[in-house]
Protein backbone atom coordinates (compact mmCIF):
# COMPACT_ATOMS: atom_id res chain seq x y z
CA UNK A 1 0.00 0.00 0.00
CA UNK A 2 1.45 3.14 -0.76
CA UNK A 3 1.29 6.68 1.00
CA UNK A 4 -1.55 8.04 -1.17
CA UNK A 5 -3.97 5.29 -0.39
CA UNK A 6 -3.67 5.60 2.93
CA UNK A 7 -4.00 9.45 2.41
CA UNK A 8 -7.26 8.82 0.91
CA UNK A 9 -8.32 7.08 3.90
CA UNK A 10 -7.55 9.53 6.33
CA UNK A 11 -9.26 12.24 3.88
CA UNK A 12 -12.41 10.01 4.33
CA UNK A 13 -12.40 9.25 7.80
CA UNK A 14 -12.22 13.39 8.09
CA UNK A 15 -15.49 13.63 6.20
CA UNK A 16 -17.57 11.45 8.83
CA UNK A 17 -19.86 13.49 10.91
CA UNK A 18 -19.60 12.97 14.22
CA UNK A 19 -22.88 12.19 16.76
CA UNK A 20 -25.31 14.07 17.73
CA UNK A 21 -25.78 14.81 21.44
CA UNK A 22 -28.59 12.90 23.24
CA UNK A 23 -30.97 14.92 24.80
CA UNK A 24 -30.74 15.90 28.15
CA UNK A 25 -27.07 14.85 28.39
CA UNK A 26 -26.05 18.32 30.56
CA UNK A 27 -28.44 17.39 33.01
CA UNK A 28 -27.53 13.96 33.07
CA UNK A 29 -23.76 14.82 33.68
CA UNK A 30 -25.41 17.28 36.31
CA UNK A 31 -27.32 14.71 38.35
CA UNK A 32 -24.12 12.52 37.86
CA UNK A 33 -21.93 15.14 39.59
CA UNK A 34 -24.68 15.50 42.52
CA UNK A 35 -25.01 11.34 43.05
CA UNK A 36 -21.03 10.62 42.84
CA UNK A 37 -20.90 14.35 45.49
CA UNK A 38 -23.19 12.70 47.44
CA UNK A 39 -22.17 9.44 47.81
CA UNK A 40 -18.01 9.66 47.74
CA UNK A 41 -18.46 12.18 50.56
CA UNK A 42 -15.65 11.25 52.86
CA UNK A 43 -16.22 10.18 56.33
CA UNK A 44 -13.37 11.90 57.90
CA UNK A 45 -12.32 9.98 61.45
CA UNK A 46 -9.57 11.55 63.45
CA UNK A 47 -7.26 9.69 65.70
CA UNK A 48 -6.61 11.06 68.94
CA UNK A 49 -2.78 11.96 68.00
CA UNK A 50 -4.18 13.73 64.69
CA UNK A 51 -6.53 15.55 66.66
CA UNK A 52 -3.62 17.03 69.11
CA UNK A 53 -2.31 17.73 65.97
CA UNK A 54 -4.38 19.76 64.71
CA UNK A 55 -5.43 21.64 67.58
CA UNK A 56 -1.82 22.13 68.79
CA UNK A 57 -1.39 25.48 68.60
CA UNK A 58 -4.71 26.51 70.69
CA UNK A 59 -3.52 23.74 73.58
CA UNK A 60 0.31 25.90 73.12
CA UNK A 61 -1.48 29.33 74.10
CA UNK A 62 -3.95 27.99 76.59
CA UNK A 63 -1.00 26.74 78.02
CA UNK A 64 1.03 29.29 78.24
CA UNK A 65 -1.89 31.36 79.21
CA UNK A 66 -1.97 29.10 81.87
CA UNK A 67 1.17 29.54 83.33
CA UNK A 68 1.66 33.18 82.76
CA UNK A 69 -1.84 33.43 85.15
CA UNK A 70 -0.71 31.25 87.69
CA UNK A 71 2.75 33.48 87.42
CA UNK A 72 1.04 36.41 87.95
CA UNK A 73 -1.02 35.05 90.81
CA UNK A 74 1.91 34.34 92.84
CA UNK A 75 3.85 37.45 91.99
CA UNK A 76 0.30 39.00 93.02
CA UNK A 77 0.82 36.97 96.12
CA UNK A 78 4.02 37.98 96.82
CA UNK A 79 3.43 41.56 97.66
CA UNK A 80 1.14 40.99 100.14
CA UNK A 81 1.21 39.90 103.69
CA UNK A 82 -0.08 36.12 102.94
CA UNK A 83 2.45 33.69 103.46
CA UNK A 84 3.84 33.05 99.68
CA UNK A 85 4.49 30.09 97.90
CA UNK A 86 8.20 30.15 99.23
CA UNK A 87 7.17 30.60 102.35
CA UNK A 88 5.08 27.08 101.78
CA UNK A 89 7.93 25.50 100.69
CA UNK A 90 10.30 26.41 103.27
CA UNK A 91 7.92 24.57 106.10
CA UNK A 92 7.50 21.83 103.65
CA UNK A 93 11.38 21.70 103.82
CA UNK A 94 11.49 22.23 107.46
CA UNK A 95 8.82 19.36 108.10
CA UNK A 96 10.44 16.76 105.86
CA UNK A 97 14.52 17.71 107.01
CA UNK A 98 15.47 18.99 103.97
CA UNK A 99 17.84 21.69 103.15
CA UNK A 100 16.15 25.25 103.59
CA UNK A 101 15.27 26.73 100.07
CA UNK A 102 15.32 29.88 100.99
CA UNK A 103 18.84 29.75 101.83
CA UNK B 1 -17.72 31.42 23.21
CA UNK B 2 -14.22 31.48 24.98
CA UNK B 3 -15.33 34.49 27.29
CA UNK B 4 -18.85 33.01 27.93
CA UNK B 5 -17.09 29.87 29.21
CA UNK B 6 -14.82 32.14 31.37
CA UNK B 7 -18.15 34.09 32.88
CA UNK B 8 -19.32 30.05 33.01
CA UNK B 9 -16.06 28.78 35.00
CA UNK B 10 -16.15 31.94 37.77
CA UNK B 11 -19.95 31.41 38.45
CA UNK B 12 -19.61 27.75 39.38
CA UNK B 13 -16.25 28.61 41.35
CA UNK B 14 -18.49 31.22 43.00
CA UNK B 15 -20.42 27.91 43.69
CA UNK B 16 -23.43 27.58 41.67
CA UNK B 17 -24.07 24.15 39.97
CA UNK B 18 -26.33 25.30 37.35
CA UNK B 19 -23.34 27.29 35.62
CA UNK B 20 -22.00 23.57 34.84
CA UNK B 21 -24.95 22.49 32.98
CA UNK B 22 -24.37 25.25 31.12
CA UNK B 23 -20.64 25.10 31.04
CA UNK B 24 -21.35 21.29 29.69
CA UNK B 25 -24.26 22.72 27.01
CA UNK B 26 -21.59 24.73 24.92
CA UNK B 27 -19.46 22.16 24.66
CA UNK B 28 -20.78 18.28 24.75
CA UNK B 29 -20.71 18.50 21.12
CA UNK B 30 -16.94 19.00 21.02
CA UNK B 31 -16.33 16.41 23.85
CA UNK B 32 -18.56 14.04 21.61
CA UNK B 33 -16.75 14.39 18.41
CA UNK B 34 -13.27 14.00 20.03
CA UNK B 35 -14.59 10.99 21.35
CA UNK B 36 -16.52 9.65 18.75
CA UNK B 37 -13.13 9.13 16.69
CA UNK B 38 -11.73 6.36 19.18
CA UNK B 39 -15.50 4.82 19.34
CA UNK B 40 -18.24 3.36 17.65
CA UNK B 41 -20.83 2.93 20.04
CA UNK B 42 -22.88 5.92 20.95
CA UNK B 43 -23.77 4.44 24.30
CA UNK B 44 -19.90 4.19 25.31
CA UNK B 45 -19.43 7.40 23.37
CA UNK B 46 -21.87 8.97 26.11
CA UNK B 47 -20.20 7.56 28.59
CA UNK B 48 -17.16 8.37 27.85
CA UNK B 49 -18.28 12.45 27.69
CA UNK B 50 -19.81 11.66 30.78
CA UNK B 51 -16.31 10.78 32.54
CA UNK B 52 -14.80 13.67 30.62
CA UNK B 53 -17.09 16.49 32.13
CA UNK B 54 -17.09 14.37 35.78
CA UNK B 55 -13.04 14.76 35.33
CA UNK B 56 -12.93 18.24 34.30
CA UNK B 57 -15.13 19.01 37.48
CA UNK B 58 -13.36 17.74 39.85
CA UNK B 59 -10.03 19.56 38.15
CA UNK B 60 -11.51 22.59 37.80
CA UNK B 61 -10.10 24.03 40.49
CA UNK B 62 -6.45 23.63 38.78
CA UNK B 63 -7.67 25.26 35.65
CA UNK B 64 -5.76 28.09 35.60
CA UNK B 65 -7.27 30.33 32.96
CA UNK B 66 -4.31 30.40 30.47
CA UNK B 67 -5.46 28.14 27.77
CA UNK B 68 -9.20 28.64 26.59
CA UNK B 69 -11.66 26.38 28.54
CA UNK B 70 -12.61 24.83 25.64
CA UNK B 71 -8.74 23.72 25.17
CA UNK B 72 -8.11 22.25 28.48
CA UNK B 73 -11.64 20.27 28.02
CA UNK B 74 -10.15 18.71 25.01
CA UNK B 75 -6.83 18.00 26.68
CA UNK B 76 -8.95 15.88 29.34
CA UNK B 77 -11.04 14.24 26.91
CA UNK B 78 -8.26 12.93 24.54
CA UNK B 79 -6.93 11.70 28.05
CA UNK B 80 -9.90 9.88 28.81
CA UNK B 81 -9.36 8.13 24.90
CA UNK B 82 -6.48 7.50 25.52
CA UNK B 83 -7.31 5.08 28.42
CA UNK B 84 -10.54 4.09 26.62
CA UNK B 85 -8.01 2.84 23.82
CA UNK B 86 -6.01 1.27 26.17
CA UNK B 87 -8.67 -0.74 28.53
CA UNK B 88 -9.75 -1.83 24.89
CA UNK B 89 -6.44 -2.92 23.85
CA UNK B 90 -6.00 -5.26 27.07
CA UNK B 91 -9.32 -6.83 26.50
CA UNK B 92 -9.22 -7.21 22.80
CA UNK B 93 -8.58 -10.82 23.29
CA UNK B 94 -12.47 -10.70 24.74
CA UNK B 95 -13.85 -8.09 22.98
CA UNK B 96 -14.86 -8.82 18.92
CA UNK B 97 -13.41 -7.02 16.32
CA UNK B 98 -14.98 -4.42 14.18
CA UNK B 99 -16.23 -6.05 10.68
CA UNK B 100 -15.59 -4.32 7.40
CA UNK B 101 -18.50 -4.50 5.12
CA UNK B 102 -18.38 -5.43 1.34
CA UNK B 103 -18.26 -1.78 0.16
CA UNK B 104 -14.71 -1.80 2.18
CA UNK B 105 -13.73 -4.76 0.80
CA UNK B 106 -14.13 -3.85 -2.74
CA UNK B 107 -12.08 -0.53 -2.00
CA UNK B 108 -9.25 -2.52 -0.26
CA UNK B 109 -9.63 -4.94 -3.91
CA UNK B 110 -9.01 -1.30 -6.00
CA UNK B 111 -12.79 -1.82 -7.37
CA UNK B 112 -13.88 1.13 -6.43
CA UNK B 113 -12.46 4.51 -7.90
CA UNK B 114 -10.74 6.42 -4.66
CA UNK B 115 -13.30 9.03 -4.31
CA UNK B 116 -16.32 6.97 -3.90
CA UNK B 117 -14.62 5.64 -0.25
CA UNK B 118 -17.41 7.02 2.05
CA UNK B 119 -16.42 8.11 5.43
CA UNK B 120 -17.66 4.83 6.61
CA UNK B 121 -16.14 2.22 5.42
CA UNK B 122 -13.05 4.42 5.74
CA UNK B 123 -13.60 3.85 9.30
CA UNK B 124 -14.58 0.33 8.82
CA UNK B 125 -11.22 -0.13 7.32
CA UNK B 126 -8.93 2.40 10.06
CA UNK B 127 -10.46 1.04 13.11
CA UNK B 128 -9.49 -2.71 11.82
CA UNK B 129 -6.03 -1.60 10.70
CA UNK B 130 -6.11 0.53 14.09
CA UNK B 131 -5.70 -2.55 16.24
CA UNK B 132 -2.25 -3.48 15.75
CA UNK B 133 -1.11 0.05 16.62
CA UNK B 134 -0.28 0.60 20.53
CA UNK B 135 -2.67 3.28 21.91
CA UNK B 136 -0.66 6.09 22.28
CA UNK B 137 0.12 5.67 18.52
CA UNK B 138 -4.06 5.74 17.88
CA UNK B 139 -3.92 8.60 19.68
CA UNK B 140 -1.53 10.22 18.01
CA UNK B 141 -2.61 9.22 14.21
CA UNK B 142 -5.98 10.06 14.71
CA UNK B 143 -5.52 13.25 16.09
CA UNK B 144 -2.88 14.09 13.08
CA UNK B 145 -4.37 13.09 9.57
CA UNK B 146 -8.46 12.25 10.95
CA UNK B 147 -8.30 15.53 13.31
CA UNK B 148 -5.76 17.94 11.38
CA UNK B 149 -3.85 19.21 14.56
CA UNK B 150 -0.70 20.36 14.05
CA UNK B 151 2.74 18.29 15.96
CA UNK B 152 2.64 21.77 18.58
CA UNK B 153 -1.42 21.20 19.33
CA UNK B 154 -0.83 17.24 19.46
CA UNK B 155 1.79 18.37 22.33
CA UNK B 156 -0.11 20.03 24.18
CA UNK B 157 -2.94 18.26 24.16
CA UNK B 158 -1.22 14.78 24.96
CA UNK B 159 1.76 16.25 27.53
CA UNK B 160 4.30 14.83 25.18
CA UNK B 161 7.57 16.36 23.45
CA UNK B 162 7.08 16.71 19.91
CA UNK B 163 9.97 14.55 19.16
CA UNK B 164 8.13 11.98 20.53
CA UNK B 165 4.99 12.85 18.27
CA UNK B 166 6.74 12.64 15.51
CA UNK B 167 8.03 9.52 15.81
CA UNK B 168 4.83 7.45 16.85
CA UNK B 169 3.51 9.23 14.30
CA UNK B 170 5.89 7.90 11.57
CA UNK B 171 5.80 4.13 13.30
CA UNK B 172 1.96 4.21 13.17
CA UNK B 173 1.64 5.72 9.81
CA UNK B 174 4.32 2.54 8.66
CA UNK B 175 2.27 0.16 11.04
CA UNK B 176 -1.22 0.83 9.27
CA UNK B 177 0.43 1.05 5.92
CA UNK B 178 1.30 -2.85 6.83
CA UNK B 179 -1.52 -3.95 8.71
CA UNK B 180 -3.72 -2.46 5.52
CA UNK B 181 -1.28 -4.42 3.30
CA UNK B 182 -2.40 -7.69 5.12
CA UNK B 183 -6.23 -6.77 5.42
CA UNK B 184 -5.75 -6.44 1.58
CA UNK B 185 -4.07 -9.85 0.90
CA UNK B 186 -6.76 -11.45 3.59
CA UNK B 187 -9.46 -10.21 1.79
CA UNK B 188 -8.11 -11.34 -1.84
CA UNK B 189 -7.92 -14.78 -0.22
Amino acid sequence: MNDKKLNQLFAAARRETPPAVPAGFAERVQRGLELSATASAPVVTLSFIDQLNRNFTRYAVAAAAMIMLCAALELGQSYTSDPSVDDDLNQICADWGCTDLSQ
Amino acid sequence: MVNADAELVARVRAGSPDAYTELVRNNQQQVFSILHRYERDLHLVEDLAQDTFTKAWRALASFDGRAPFQHWLSRIAVHVALDHVRRRKRLSGTVSLPEIGEDSVSWLRDELPPRELEARQAREILDLAMQSLSPAEQVVITLMEIEGHSVKEICSLTGDSSVAIRVRAMRARSKLRKAIEALEASEHE
